[in-house]
Parts: structure tokens; sequence; C-alpha cells
């Protein structure tokens, strides 16, 4: 239904969503959540490459997002102002611990399941995955907010506090280390 | 707003962005993990408040009377529950090893008993999943192509669901 | 924490702490989620835990249960959760009521319930209780269940003593003829953690 609607009624609709969160409505709350979640959950997947922890650090963020919600000045871009939260709780967890490490398990929770018929783009998923886990974490947080979630530099500005300068280096650098790694496992590469 | 630098002119990147994009993410079901401990936010609190409410009122009506209410509310002890919010999540390991599936998932009360949340993953004649589980006591099924549903013959069985279905039952503890 | 809490109650208010819970409504024909939803709401009132009553509707929906059915076994666990917070005593946290309700259903009585809450008045009783059903699931009749989780209660044995004894029941019990169709089943082997 939300894609039939033109972008200023989806904004409206989410700012309305926000006053009834704010007015007691546990539904409007939930339905924000269902609304971005997707978007949310894609980054944090990625990003830190295992269920577990993408789980733990969306639920922060939802927590956060709504014991924050009388904070939010523009209701109407409350996705992106979400985003903002999930960014810095990936960032902490990022921090915290060293996901590289986490051995077999990790591993084996970011594969996506595969169905037969897909075995051979399941194969070149997993080494998309593969190649992602082994950029920096600030040449995947730029790469993935710039180009699989479409901020713009300015944006990613201001949701990271890294100056632009920095930014298009490290997308530069994360485009080139994909690039290395993938290039002879692409489907298209001949 | 996109920049002008937003086009990608390798293939290879573009291929990765597009798979990224649009490929398929599984669902991270937090919603209503969410709202629980916002509830049990709500509850404690509503409780607290409501001691307090009491012991207030009670502490006039005394004080007017010349007397002093005994805080016997603060002594009131809130049994432990092991599924307290902010207990540590435990990874806990489903498996199942069949062959001839084209399918597995599990469901049951951690994933809102939906066969699309959890499919599994299949290792020759095993399937298996790992998921992170707050301490308490869970009833599942796995799911066989999206119509069978199978008891987990690793564990013990959770007697009858109410709907004629084999179910089984994981206690996790702290 | 006084002003967070008039910030949250404002924010919610003293009424339904549910409204309406979006997952039966998006899951359920709305009938049977708003047969559903009084059930949950009814019980939320009563002061019990409600999130068993959703995930018991979801479970039969996910089931292909008819409504009627789904909303008997909604009423039906709503109802034994209640016997099992008479039982265990107004102060029972959440866990235990959900096993108390489980063991009612398995058969063991309100008495077995209060009894365990008396030998345990400090600690939850939710693993003994879930231990109680399990063991009557793998087969165990009841008396004898009781006896044996009764005996581990009166020593004040710890939780992972009652999970213990349910694994050594259960060790021969795992192996479970082959499913309705075609499916090669094989016990896993795998221990609970």
């Amino acid at each position: 239904m939300a894609l039939s609607l033109g972008l200023s009624e989806v904004s409206q609709t989410d700012a309305v969503l926000v006053q009834r969160a704010l007015a007691g409505d546990q539904a409007a709350y939930a339905e924000l959540m269902a609304r971005h979640r997707r978007r949310l959950e894609r980054y944090a997947w990625f990003l830190l490459g295992n269920r577990e922890d993408a789980e733990e650090v969306l639920q922060d963020t939802f927590l956060r997002a709504f014991r924050g919600l009388d904070r939010c000045q523009e209701p109407s871009r409350v996705g992106t102002w979400m985003f903002r939260i999930l960014v810095n709780r990936c960032r902490s967890r990022l921090a915290r611990v060293d996901l590289i490490e986490r051995g077999a398990a990790a591993d084996a929770a970011f594969a996506v399941a595969r169905s037969e018929g897909e075995s051979e783009r399941g194969e070149w998923r997993e080494e998309i995955e593969r190649a992602l886990k082994e950029l920096t974490p600030d040449q995947r947080e730029a790469f993935l907010l710039k180009h699989v979630e479409d901020f713009s530099y300015q944006e990613i500005e201001s949701l990271t506090g890294a100056p632009a300068s920095a930014l298009r280096m490290r997308v530069l650098r994360a485009c080139e280390g994909l690039r290395r790694r993938l290039r002879e496992g692409s489907p298209d590469y001949a | 707003m996109p920049d002008s630098e937003d086009r990608i002119d390798d293939p290879v990147v573009a291929a990765v962005v597009a798979e990224l994009k649009h490929g398929p993410v599984p669902s991270l079901l937090v919603e209503d993990r969410v709202i629980g401990a916002l509830n049990h936010d709500l509850k404690a609190h509503r409780v607290r408040s409501r001691l307090q409410s009491l012991a207030r009122a009670a502490a006039i009506m005394l004080l007017v009377a010349g007397s002093v209410v005994a805080t016997w509310l603060g002594s009131r002890r809130l049994v432990g529950s092991p599924e307290a919010i902010g207990a540590a999540s435990q990874p806990v390991r489903f498996t199942l090893e069949a062959s001839g599936l084209r399918r597995v998932a599990v469901v049951g009360d951690f994933n809102n008993w939906d066969p699309r949340a959890t499919p599994m993953r299949r290792h020759g004649g095993t399937w298996d999943i790992t998921l992170p589980l707050r301490p308490g006591r869970y009833r599942y099924s796995f799911v066989a192509n999206d119509q069978e549903y199978l008891a987990d013959p690793g564990r013990p069985p959770a007697g009858d669901d109410d709907f004629g279905t084999p179910t089984s039952v994981i206690t996790v503890v702290n | 924490m006084v002003t967070k809490a008039i910030l949250l109650l404002s924010v919610f208010g003293f009424g339904s702490l549910l409204a309406q819970d979006s997952r039966l409504q998006t899951r359920l024909p709305a009938d049977v989620a708003s047969q559903v939803q009084r059930l949950v709401d009814s019980a939320a009132q009563s002061g019990l835990p409600t999130e068993p009553l959703i995930q018991k509707a979801l479970e039969g929906q996910s089931k292909g249960a008819e409504g009627t059915r789904i909303v008997a076994a909604v009423r039906t666990l709503s109802g034994q959760l209640g016997e099992s917070k008479t039982a265990l005593g107004p102060s029972a946290p959440e866990a235990d009521i959900v096993a108390g309700a489980a063991c009612l259903k398995a058969g063991a009585t309100p008495a077995m319930i209060t009894e365990l809450r008396r030998l345990r008045p400090e600690q939850s009783v939710a693993v003994p209780l879930g231990v109680l059903s399990d063991l009557v699931a793998l087969g165990v009749d009841v008396p004898k269940a009781w006896e044996q989780v009764h005996s581990l209660a009166a020593a004040h044995g710890p939780d992972t003593d009652f999970l213990a004894l349910r694994d050594r029941v259960s060790a021969p019990n795992t192996r479970q003829p082959p499913g309705p169709v075609q499916p090669k089943l094989v016990p896993s082997g795998n221990s609970p953690p």
C-alpha cells in the first residue's frame, strides 16, 4: 500500500504514526518498526555479519528510538532518525567485539540459507558476504550507507560524524577491495 | 538527495550492490521483544507507582490520625523470573537429520510460529540453525516443505498442543 | 524513577497495556482476532501473562487450525493460567505461572503447584514445574512424576538437577517413530544447552 503513495504522503503518514506513538498508541509504534525494519535489518546484517549481533543491535535501536521519540525533530523522517541510532549502536558493537574472531558459529549464521534451485546465486552471495567481511569496518560502513542505503555523503557525515572526504576515500577503498576479491567470482565475469 | 558520485562504473561492484539491495535478508523479528520490553518496563513502573501511591495515601491518612505508617510495601519482594528483561540470550542449536526435504524451518514461541522467519540451513542430510534465546521455556516444531509439522527427535515432546501436531519443548536456563 | 514512571504512564495510560496486538490483527481473521484479543485483554486485567495466549493463537494459525479451535485453545490456556496463579500466589512471576499452566494441562493438580511453591519460597519454580510437565509428556504417570520432582524439591535441588532428571528419563525416549510422510527422521542426539 505504501508503494502507491507519493513521498510526501508516506512522510505524512510517518509523522502521524510518531504522534500516535507518543500519545500511547502501541500499534502505531509497531507499525513504525515494521515499516522501517527491513532497511535497518539489512544494514545491521551486512555490517555486523551475524544474526545474534544484528538482532541485539536492532532491538536496542528500536528501544532507544521509542524512549527518545519525543526528541525526534522531524517525525516525517523518523526512518533516517532511527538509522542514526542504528549506525551508532553498530559502531558500539563493533568496538566491543572483534567479529572476525567469532569463528565458525558466526560464519554459519551469516550465510543465507539457499534453496536448491538457486545454488549458483547462493554461492555468489556467500562470496559477497566473505568479501564484505574482509573490508575494514569503516569501509564496510561507508560502502553500505552510500551504495546500498543510498544516503548522500552529506547525510552520511551527519550519521557518522566522519568528514565527507574521509567517507569518499573509504567508499573508494571498499569498491577496490570488493572488485579485487570478487572479479573472478562474479556471475558476469567472462 | 543523491550525489553525482552515485554512479557505479564497475560491473562487479554494481552486481554486488544489486545483490545486497535486492537479495534476500533473513528477517530479524525483534518487534515483539521490543514491545514486550516496553510493556515490562511499564508494568514494573506501574507496580511501583501503585505501591508509591498507596504508601502516600496511607501515610497521609495515618499522619492525619497522628501515627506513622511502616512502609511494608517497600519490603515486598518480587520473586525473580528466569525471563527477566535483560537476561542474556544464549545460542541454542536446532538440528534435524532428514533426507528428501526441500525446505525446513523451525517455528515456536520464540518467533511467533512463523515458518518464514527462521529457515534452517542444510549440510548434506542435516538441517540446522542457531538462535539466541533468553532463559525460558519454549514450545516449537520443525516445518518440512512448508506443510508438515515435525517434533524434534532430540528433545522432549511437549505433550498435546491443542491442534493435533507434534511439538517439542526446550528449556533455556541461565 | 518516578518521573520516568509518570512519563511512561502518560504515554500509555492506565488503560489496556496491549491495545490491539498487531500480530493477531495481521495473522488471524478479523472475528477470530477480536475474540482472542478480548481473551488477552481479560487476562491482562486479571494480572495474567498474555504473551502465551498470543503465541497459542499464532501457533494455531500457523498450523492451519480453524478459528473456533484457536479461540477454544486460547480460552482453555487462559483458564489454566488463572488456576496456576491462584495456586502459586499473587506475587508469582510470569514464568512460574506459565509453567504451572503447562503442568495443569499435563494432569498435575493445583495442590502440587502450591506445594512446590512452599518448598521453594525464594526461587522460581518454573524449571521444576516444566520438568514435571516434561516427565508426563514422556510417558511417566503423574503420581510417579510428582514423586520424583517433589523429592528433588524437598532436597532443595538446583534447577540443573531437575533438568538432569528429565534428561535421564528422556534419553531412551527421544527416538520417535518416523513422521507421517516421507521424511526420514534420525535422532539428532543433541542435548539441551
